[in-house]
């Protein structure tokens, strides 16, 4: 670690860090497309995937199609999924965990959970982020072309 | 995840215990899976639906820095950006900080779909789901007042390290 860590050859192993994490973003970003089983896969080959399970964790409701029908929106958009929409609200964030059924085609919905607290969570989010902007130049300063601990010590 | 004010709560209240001489960097490292993965990915996301289709890297690839292996790299990263004598130091504290992290969002459950702790060389993922994802919402005020608290009134052998400079080896 000392040798990690040292003045010798700083800007190479700054330089390796953002490779390497440049590595990692590309590696991610492949598997996020290929390894988990979505609706756009489903829709590939609606007849193979019949009967897949799909979990949808914190998407919102993006229409409310009746009594027994709603879609829901994240990083696909529009999924239809066909269970019970009393107490559901546009714009609600809720989680559901269903079976891909190629007649419709839609989701039909074995579990779903609400997330009534989740604009909480995200007001707190947001001032979390305007707390850190300020925050953190207020403790860190650039001195000399180093990074130093300003407040507190 | 939890809210980064919860994060940064937790942080503070840490501290306490683990009385890190980098305060600063333990609790910066708290917030910064998020800052580093979790900002940028929902920016360009919402460039991408509002604006104008991104390539799908600029919304995944930021992930990792929430994962272990991505934690190591920017903790590492950042430790050489400070003076050689405090690296050790700060890099300890930037890895107690994202390990809070890491640790507090793990006991969340979102149905199974958790985080993928051995990314990239293990592809399941794992979460504890102890608690709900919006659990700690309702606590975060009391969190932050308890806090604010210990951070207005450390230890005593707290406050001798807090009025020694820090950086007064490099001037």
């Amino acid at each position: 670690v000392n040798g990690l860590l040292s003045d010798r050859h700083r800007v190479w192993k700054l330089s390796a860090v953002i490779l390497l994490s440049l590595g990692l973003g590309v590696r991610y970003d492949h598997l996020a497309q290929t390894v988990p089983f979505n609706w756009d896969r489903c829709m590939e080959d609606p007849v193979a995937a019949s009967g897949r399970q799909l979990t949808m964790a914190l998407w919102q409701v993006t229409a409310i199609d009746g009594p027994d029908r709603y879609e829901v929106s994240r990083i696909i958009r529009d999924v239809p999924v066909a269970g019970p929409t009393a107490g559901l609200s546009l714009g609600q964030t809720v989680s559901v965990v269903g079976t891909f059924s190629p007649d419709g085609p839609v989701v039909l919905e074995s579990f779903r959970r609400a997330h009534p607290w989740r604009r909480g969570k995200v007001a707190l989010g947001l001032i979390g982020v305007v707390c850190a902007l300020v925050g953190l130049p207020m403790a860190f300063r650039w001195r000399s072309g180093r990074l130093v601990t300003r407040w507190p010590t | 995840m939890a809210d980064l004010i919860t994060h940064a709560a937790v942080a503070v209240l840490a501290q306490r215990l683990v009385r890190s001489p980098q305060v600063a960097c333990l609790v910066a490292g708290s917030v910064l899976p998020d800052l580093l993965s979790r900002l940028p990915s929902m920016f360009f996301a919402e460039v991408d639906r509002r604006v104008h289709p991104l390539p799908t890297l600029l919304q995944f690839g930021w992930e990792p820095f929430h994962l272990p292996v991505g934690m190591l790299l920017a903790s590492m990263g950042l430790a050489l950006l400070f003076p050689e004598a405090h690296r050790r130091q700060v890099l300890a504290a930037l890895l107690g900080g994202m390990a809070l992290h890491l640790g507090l969002d793990l006991l969340q459950d979102h149905l199974g779909q958790g985080y993928l702790l051995g990314f990239p060389f293990i592809r399941g993922s794992f979460e504890l789901g102890w608690i709900g994802s919006e659990a700690t919402v309702p606590w975060a005020p009391l969190l932050v007042a308890i806090a604010a608290w210990s951070w207005r009134h450390p230890p005593k052998a707290q406050m001798l390290v807090a009025q020694r400079p820090v950086d007064s080896a490099e001037e």
